[in-house]
């Protein structure tokens, strides 16, 4: 190469390029030399080199003996630009010496490192930060290399694992794991899948202690697919845990409570069940027995009612005992009715009495009953209306139920009108919401508000016995026999002395008509 | 002429006042007893009364089976029997239609008892 081409290459280099002479003076430079640190040309030759570098990095400079060994490759230092400031550099220098070994200069190769110091400087700063978080994290952060061995961790997780970061260096990352959570790990596959978030096991302390954890892990491979490492990213999850146990238990006391609970409404239930059938049973007693008495009683009653005949033929009695006879054949009569009626209101309970349903026109069946009470009405002087809707559909029912009802209904207002002045007895039939509705209504002597229910109970008048047919069981009767016909009956009264009605209904379509048309 | 009733009751009252009540209302009237089913059928065979008055429970023998008895047997099938029942059933009203003549419920009355008798006498007649 002739001496032409290097001096192009000497100017046009990128690095700054100084030759000095024996006395460390400065005899060439090439243009970027001047670009580096802001001089001409005139401003440099002859001028010491020393100038050059701020005193610290001259001393420092020659302090690495570069003239004794002659040559020396990328020593970092700084130099002084024209305006004063210092550029950051690498510097290249080699000791040019003569055939007797006599130093004659140097060639110092100069380049700009501002914008790598700049970088390194960003990136050790950048590591600085990195490193802050890492430390700070509130995370245990865990990083192994290639064999799971444990390179570096933060300092959360030398509170978490229990280790310092000089005990846990190098050891093999299972150990930080109980090996029933460590086998449990390694059937996720994690190594092979890459990544693993969230999963949740148990690490162990030296202490023996085990801590709930979640964590979560990354496997770190080279541009070849090969594992260098893991980065472990694990949280202390004790409290949730302790609130996850805690709300199971609570759930599973709430369920056990619960469980309690349903178990004792069963009980009970069953005990009330069992107390329903005893009050069945017991009811069903009741009625046997009421049923009982009053067939025995029949019997006597019949040989007392006899007696009396037979003593009223055989005596022929005057006036006084005339009035005894007639106290023995009222009581003894009444006592027929009542046992025929408690008779009837047993059979009806039982069922012994069934329903036998044929198509009836109510209104025709009101009208029968009326008509045979007339000579009764006309001798108690009672005024009677009837008031029968025309066109009523027939309904089934049972005509000597019925009729049973009917003259009991009619029975009773005659009866309740004894005291009064104004007899009046007023009978509606009529049609009503698909039922047939009837009315029998009297001005005797009304009905106490709070006995207009009771009326209804079995026995309710007995004990305040006025004679007659009157056993007080009529309403019972009529009430269940509604009863077998799907209707039902109540009572209406304005009060003591105001009249009285008793109010019935029928459906005009029940079980009997179904059963009719199959 | 005489009206010859036999009443077949296990209570000894129920007969005494039926033979009581009915003496005195006509004197015509010879009332024979019996307390219970085959002792009945005994007397029915031996005594041959115009009418068997015949009452419905009693322990052994009920009224029924006598009854039956008493219409199975050619000499006694014609003598009316009527039922005395303390019962309202239907079961015994279908008894008293099928194997006696009538029925008449307990209690009832002396006057009531010789009207029955003598309707069921004169249909015989």
């Amino acid at each position: 190469m002739n001496p032409e081409t290097f001096r192009i290459i000497f100017d046009n280099s990128p690095v700054a390029i100084t030759l000095t002479d024996s006395k460390e003076r400065i005899i060439s430079w090439n243009k970027y030399t001047e670009k580096l640190l802001g001089y001409k040309k005139d401003n440099f030759y002859l001028k010491p080199v020393k100038s050059l570098y701020p005193e610290k990095e001259w001393k420092r400079l020659r302090r690495a003996n570069i003239r004794q060994e002659g040559m020396r490759h990328h020593f970092e230092t700084q130099m002084i630009k024209k305006n004063g400031k210092t550029v950051d550099v690498d510097i290249s220098i080699r000791v040019l010496k003569d055939k007797d070994g006599k130093l004659t200069g140097s060639i110092g190769i100069i380049r700009d490192i501002t914008e790598r110091k700049r970088t390194n400087e960003a990136l050790v700063e950048s590591e600085e930060r990195y490193r802050t978080i890492f430390d700070n994290s509130a995370v245990a952060i865990t990083l192994t290399d290639e064999k799971e061995r444990i390179i570096s961790w933060n300092k959360y997780a030398e509170e978490l694992y229990g280790r310092t970061r000089k005990d846990a260096y190098m050891k093999p990352v299972r150990t930080l794991y109980p090996k029933r959570e460590w086998l449990r790990m390694r059937r996720q596959n994690i190594r092979k899948k890459g990544i693993r978030h969230h999963y949740e096991t148990k690490c162990l302390r030296p202490n023996g202690q085990e801590i709930d954890i979640d964590i979560s892990i990354s496997i770190q491979k080279d541009a070849s697919g090969k594992i260098i490492g893991s980065i472990g990213i694990a949280r202390d999850i004790t409290e949730r845990k302790k609130a996850e146990r805690m709300l199971r238990s609570l759930y599973e006391e709430k369920k056990q409570f619960s469980e309690k609970l349903k178990k004792e409404v069963k009980e009970r239930t069953k005990e009330l069940k069992n107390a329903n059938q005893e009050i069945k049973r017991l009811l069903q007693i009741k009625t046997q027995f009421l049923g009982q008495v009053s067939h025995d009683l029949r019997t006597p009653l019949t040989s007392i009612g006899l007696m009396s005949e037979v003593l009223q033929r055989k005596i022929k009695p005057d006036h006084s005992t005339r009035e005894s006879f007639d106290i023995l054949d009222r009581n003894v009569k009444y006592l027929n009715y009542l046992v025929k009626d408690v008779l009837n209101y047993v059979s009806l309970e039982t069922g012994r009495r069934k329903v036998n349903a044929t198509s009836n026109n109510v209104g025709s069946l009101v009208r029968e009953v009326m008509k045979s009470n007339d000579v009764l009405f006309k001798s108690k002087n009672i005024k009677v209306t009837l008031d029968i809707q025309k066109k009523l559909p027939s309904i089934y029912v049972d005509r000597n139920m019925m009729m049973e009802v009917l003259q009991n209904l009619i029975s009773n207002s005659v009866h309740y009108m004894k005291e009064s002045m104004n007899r009046k007895l007023d009978v509606t039939v009529k049609r009503e919401n698909g039922n047939i509705f009837i009315e029998v209504k009297d001005t005797g002597i009304g009905i106490n508000k709070k006995d207009l229910e009771t009326l209804f109970h079995e026995l309710f008048k007995l004990g305040q016995y006025r004679g007659g047919k009157h056993t007080g069981m009529g309403l019972s009767i009529c009430r269940k026999i509604l009863g077998l016909h799907e209707g039902r009956i109540w009572a209406e009264s304005p009060g003591i002395g105001k009249g009285a009605s008793i109010k019935f209904i029928l459906p005009i379509k029940n079980k009997f008509s179904k059963e009719a048309k199959k | 002429m005489t009206l010859k009733v036999l009443i077949i009751d296990d209570n000894r009252d129920i007969c005494s006042s039926v033979r009581q009540i009915l003496t005195a209302i006509d004197s015509n009237y010879e009332v024979l007893e019996a307390h219970d089913g085959p002792e009945g059928l005994k007397k029915v065979k031996a005594k041959k009364p115009d009418i068997v008055l015949l009452d419905v429970m009693m322990p052994g023998m009920d009224g029924g089976q006598v009854g039956v008895a008493l219409k199975e047997n050619p000499e006694t099938r014609k003598i009316p029997v009527l039922f005395l029942t303390a019962k309202t059933d239907k079961l015994t009203k279908g008894m008293g239609a099928i194997v006696g003549d009538d029925f008449i419920e307990k209690p009832f009355e002396g006057v009531d008892l010789d009207r029955r008798i003598k309707a069921q006498l004169k249909k015989v007649k």
